[in-house]
């Protein structure tokens, strides 16, 4: 867990330029975190990881591809209990807001790397 | 991230939290605030002051909840801005905790 809050605060600095308004902000800006803590989480061994952002009109494209063991959180089934709170999940969070904060979220296992793409529309609040 | 607890005369313990509750500022807290957790009974959380929240902050608060909960206490979060309670709504963990919206409110819940 070390090397996440280096990698996110290159993700929020990358994000300055773009001046997004505070709803889209906060979408990437927690999709960034709860994708690479997905990867440092379940990805076990030492393991490489890339971070690309880039704008493309009026969506901005977040791509994040590492080298660890498969994992594909597009499948997740990701149910967390809330029934009360001694049954309640402590974790399992993080694909859910994923999945509500993204777009879209696409997965795809090439070249023995997992990449995980996830898109945002810009210059709207949501 | 800071954190600042303060042992109200009532038995309250209130612990003020300050900055973004993300993998950084989780690591920065989450020994002190499972040590504090770990043994308070009515303990309150103020958030005014957190501006972001990830699954990682998530997983310490309801961590604290379990704990407090399994020794029959009560704790209560306070003043949560609206991006953090989007947070929580979103992932369902606003259901399992008890949130004032503010901090009288919460000090008055669990007195």
């Amino acid at each position: 867990m070390q090397a996440l809050p280096g990698a996110v605060e290159w993700a929020l600095t990358s994000l300055q330029p773009l001046d997004l308004l505070p709803n889209p902000l906060l979408a990437v800006r927690l999709c960034v975190e709860e994708a690479l803590a997905n990867i440092i989480t379940h990805g076990q061994d030492g393991h490489s990881i890339r971070l690309g952002l880039r704008q493309e009109e009026d969506r901005l494209i977040l791509e994040v591809e590492d080298d660890a063991r498969p994992f594909d959180p597009t499948l997740w089934c990701c149910r967390a209990v809330n029934d009360s709170v001694e049954t309640a999940s402590i974790g399992g969070r993080g694909i859910l807001l994923m999945r509500h904060f993204a777009d879209q979220m696409r997965y795809e296992r090439r070249d023995g790397r997992n990449h995980l793409t996830l898109i945002f529309p810009l210059g709207q609040e949501a | 991230m800071r954190m600042h607890v303060e042992e109200l005369s009532n038995g309250i313990t209130l612990i003020r939290l300050e900055g973004d509750f993300d993998a950084k500022g989780a690591g920065e807290i989450e020994t002190q605030f499972a040590a504090v957790t770990a043994f308070a009974d009515k303990v309150v959380v103020d958030m005014q002051g957190v501006n972001f929240l990830a699954s990682i902050g998530i997983r310490a608060l309801l961590s604290a909840v379990k704990a407090v909960n399994r020794r029959e206490g009560k704790l209560v979060v306070a003043s949560v801005k609206d991006s953090v309670l989007q947070v929580l709504k979103t992932c369902g963990a606003h259901g399992v905790m008890t949130i004032c919206g503010g901090l009288d409110e919460a000090l008055a819940q669990i007195a």
